[in-house]
């Protein structure tokens, strides 16, 4: 089966006072009908603009994107704005980190849902209305009939986010692209709102692409893992296979870089692992690996050579001269 | 606690929101700290965490002296400094430096890194020449893990973890007793979050500082802290060493903050129920145990009386009801660990 959404080489350039700021460098992955693919990586690395490349929502006028955003067998890249329209929040939905910033404050929340459910399914407004409660109902939101007519600000951050994913939700999109969704809130809220996201998933089929700094997040949610680094994809993996081979010694860092709560009940003397610098700026991409200047195992070639994309073993890719765990690693 | 270096007894601290001009319209009156007592001993980190809204920088603004504390005391090295006329309190603030999250608005982007540092210096009368003053600075930055020439640069060509360096030198140019850090690492990105938790912990070796450690994030905080202070609403719901929390937290909204952390493995799935619902709000908090809206082991008396904060074992205390059973009826010690 041909995948749901299929991006190819996609670059995404913005044009800015400072010079030209390379967010986002030859980025490729598929998702398929009804899983969830993870994109993990630090700030900046080019997570959100890729995804709002899907959308086609970044600022036209100073960004320059290329390569190919296939989705059902069309190529989002060349419709116009208003087939685009007819895309956002119907096909494809997006929530964001901070759901303030998607709802207007000065419509209630009865009327936001109404609004996309008359627009994209064509309902009449009392339909409407009734089918906006009930998917604030699915999302756990209590006494979902009396919130219909409040505003936002009258809601925490986690029922806000409720809201969002109703809103994301309502018009059954066959991709749900989550940005940083728990980011801004309390761990207590976050495990809420990744159990309805699993829930809902289960229930929809929809394909979710969650994007994310967060590797707890990650194991939390995701089936399959792309992680970036610098507006690159230096490794995709299972969930599974990532956490447990990684295989690009970045993925390796990270994962040696997260906390694990109850590490000190069996080493009092642990510490955090960390990676050495910082991300490299997008004005300046240097040549050879991103990673190098970063990595304990670069050597020569990396600094040179930029490694490509390489499958290994059951669609694990690496792009790393010298990977770690990898059966048959490439001598260069 | 004779040997404590900063004892906080009873703070509360009430923020009256509204009224208007007069005080005409209606005013509502927020506890966002209700009786909150713990102390830390010299080189020693106290950790205080809880979700957003529970009080905790309001506990370290009161520390610090940046709000007043409606009643209670603050107390460093003996001595009370909660009452204390500003000019007093001046001469008492080099020895208590704070380190905040946002590392991009805490630096004043108009001063060089050097006049950053050099400010307390100078304030505190550390230096007296130039020469001094820049032996200092660029002693400063040595520790922080940044080279000399980072003097003569700004704020704006750092990143945020070279930023966040820069803050903590500025807080260590006192050589203070105490720092409070307030969400200090929850803005970084994991690589460098490590790396400045390593920082902050090679400091306290060296120079003996003791932190307050200000967090939302349990797994940071299980990795830089001696005794762990957990906040629910206003109120302190179990303080212990470290790995006493860990073992056998004594309270059901510790455990329920620890079962709520994302466990980084795929092939493992939380077992502990999650808690429910929302932080209720401050301003017309729960009535008995604050927590007894969401606690899966509430009880008939938990909505009417307030638990104390009581001894449950050795240094460990917890404000809940249940450590009040017996030994084999309690369930938080029959409950399987969080986390193992
Ligand atoms: N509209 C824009 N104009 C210029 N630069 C941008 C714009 N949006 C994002 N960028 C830059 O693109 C890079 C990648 O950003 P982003 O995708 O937001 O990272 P993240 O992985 O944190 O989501 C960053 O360097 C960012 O500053
Ligand atoms: N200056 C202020 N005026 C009014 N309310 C405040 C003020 N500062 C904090 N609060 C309230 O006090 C409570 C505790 O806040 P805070 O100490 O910032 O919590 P935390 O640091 O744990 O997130 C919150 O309800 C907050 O809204
Ligand atoms: S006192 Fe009661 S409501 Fe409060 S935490 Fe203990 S069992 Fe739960
Ligand atoms: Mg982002
Ligand atoms: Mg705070």
């Amino acid at each position: 089966m041909a995948p749901l959404l299929s991006i190819t080489d996609l670059q995404v350039h913005f044009r800015t006072p400072r010079g030209v700021s390379r967010a986002v460098e030859g980025v490729s992955f598929d998702v398929n009908a009804g899983e969830t693919l993870a994109i993990v990586g630090e700030s900046g690395s080019g997570k959100s603009v890729t995804s709002m490349a899907v959308l086609r929502l970044l600022p036209t006028k100073t960004t320059r994107v290329s390569g190919s955003i296939r989705f059902e067998d069309r190529e989002l890249l060349d419709l116009s704005e208003d087939e685009m329209r007819g895309i956002r929040g119907n096909a494809i939905s997006m929530i964001f980190q901070e759901p303030m910033t998607a709802l207007n404050p000065v419509l209630t929340i009865g009327s936001q849902i109404a609004e996309a459910l008359m627009l994209h399914q064509g309902l009449g407004k009392r339909q409407a209305l009734a089918r906006g409660t009930e998917m604030l109902d699915l999302v756990g939101i209590p006494a979902a009939a009396r919130r219909m007519s409040d505003y936002p600000h009258k809601l925490s951050g986690g029922m806000r986010q409720r809201v969002m994913i109703a809103m994301a939700l309502a018009c059954e999109p066959r991709l749900l692209i989550a940005d940083e969704p728990t980011t801004a809130l309390d761990v207590s809220i976050q495990a809420q709102i990744l159990e309805l996201m699993r829930s809902l998933k289960a229930r929809t089929g929809a394909a979710v692409v969650i994007v994310t700094h967060d590797l707890g997040v990650v194991a939390e949610v995701a089936d399959r893992v792309a992680v970036m680094y610098a507006g690159q994809k230096i490794e995709e993996a299972s969930a599974t296979q990532l956490f447990a081979r990684p295989h690009h010694p970045y993925t390796s860092g990270l994962l040696r870089a997260m906390p694990r709560l109850g590490t000190s009940l069996h080493d009092p003397d642990w510490t955090l692992a960390s990676i050495p610098g910082q991300v490299p700026s997008p004005f300046s991409r240097q040549e050879g690996c991103a990673f190098a200047p970063r990595c304990a195992k670069a050597k020569d070639v990396c600094r040179r050579h930029r490694p490509a994309l390489r499958p290994a073993e059951d669609g694990h890719s690496h792009a790393c001269h010298f990977p770690d765990n990898a059966t048959g690693a490439d001598h260069v | 606690m004779s040997d404590a270096l900063l004892c906080v007894n009873d703070l509360k601290k009430r923020f009256v929101l509204g009224g208007g001009i007069l005080g005409l319209g209606t005013t509502q009156e927020v506890d966002a700290v209700s009786g909150v007592s713990f102390t830390i001993a010299a080189g020693e980190t106290l950790a205080l965490v809880g979700e957003s809204g529970c009080g905790k920088s309001t506990v370290g603004r009161c520390i610090l002296r940046l709000e007043t504390p409606t009643d209670g005391q603050v107390v460093l090295d003996g001595e009370r400094i909660d009452d204390l006329s500003p000019e007093t309190f001046r001469k008492l603030r080099k020895r208590i430096q704070v380190v905040f999250q946002d590392p991009f608005s805490s630096l004043n982007p108009r001063r060089k890194i050097r006049d950053i540092l050099a400010e307390p210096l100078r304030n505190f009368g550390l230096v007296r020449t130039r020469a001094e003053c820049d032996r200092k600075v660029a002693e400063l930055l040595q520790i922080v893990g940044l080279s000399e020439d980072v003097a003569h640069r700004w704020p704006h060509e750092f990143s945020g973890g070279q930023r966040q360096r820069i803050g903590i030198a500025r807080a260590l140019a006192s050589d203070p007793d105490l720092i409070v850090c307030d969400e200090a690492v929850s803005a970084l990105d994991v690589s460098v979050k490590a790396q400045i938790v390593n920082l902050l912990k090679d400091i306290q070796k060296k120079t003996g500082t003791a932190f307050l450690f200000i967090s939302h994030d349990l797994a940071i905080v299980e990795n830089i802290s001696h005794r762990v202070a957990v906040m629910y609403l206003g109120k302190l719901a179990e303080i212990a060493p470290r790995e006493a929390i860990l073992r056998r937290p004594r309270h059901p909204y510790t455990r329920a903050l620890m079962s709520a952390v994302p466990i980084p493995d795929p092939a493992m799935r939380r077992t502990e129920p999650l808690l429910k619902g929302d932080v209720p709000s401050p301003i017309a908090p729960p009535s008995g145990c604050r927590f007894h809206t969401r606690c899966p082991f509430v009880e008939e008396r938990c909505r009417t009386e307030v638990p104390e904060l009581r001894p449950v074992a050795a240094g460990h205390l917890a404000a809940c009801h249940l450590n009040d059973l017996a030994d084999g009826e309690n369930p938080l010690l029959s409950a399987p660990p969080v986390v193992a």
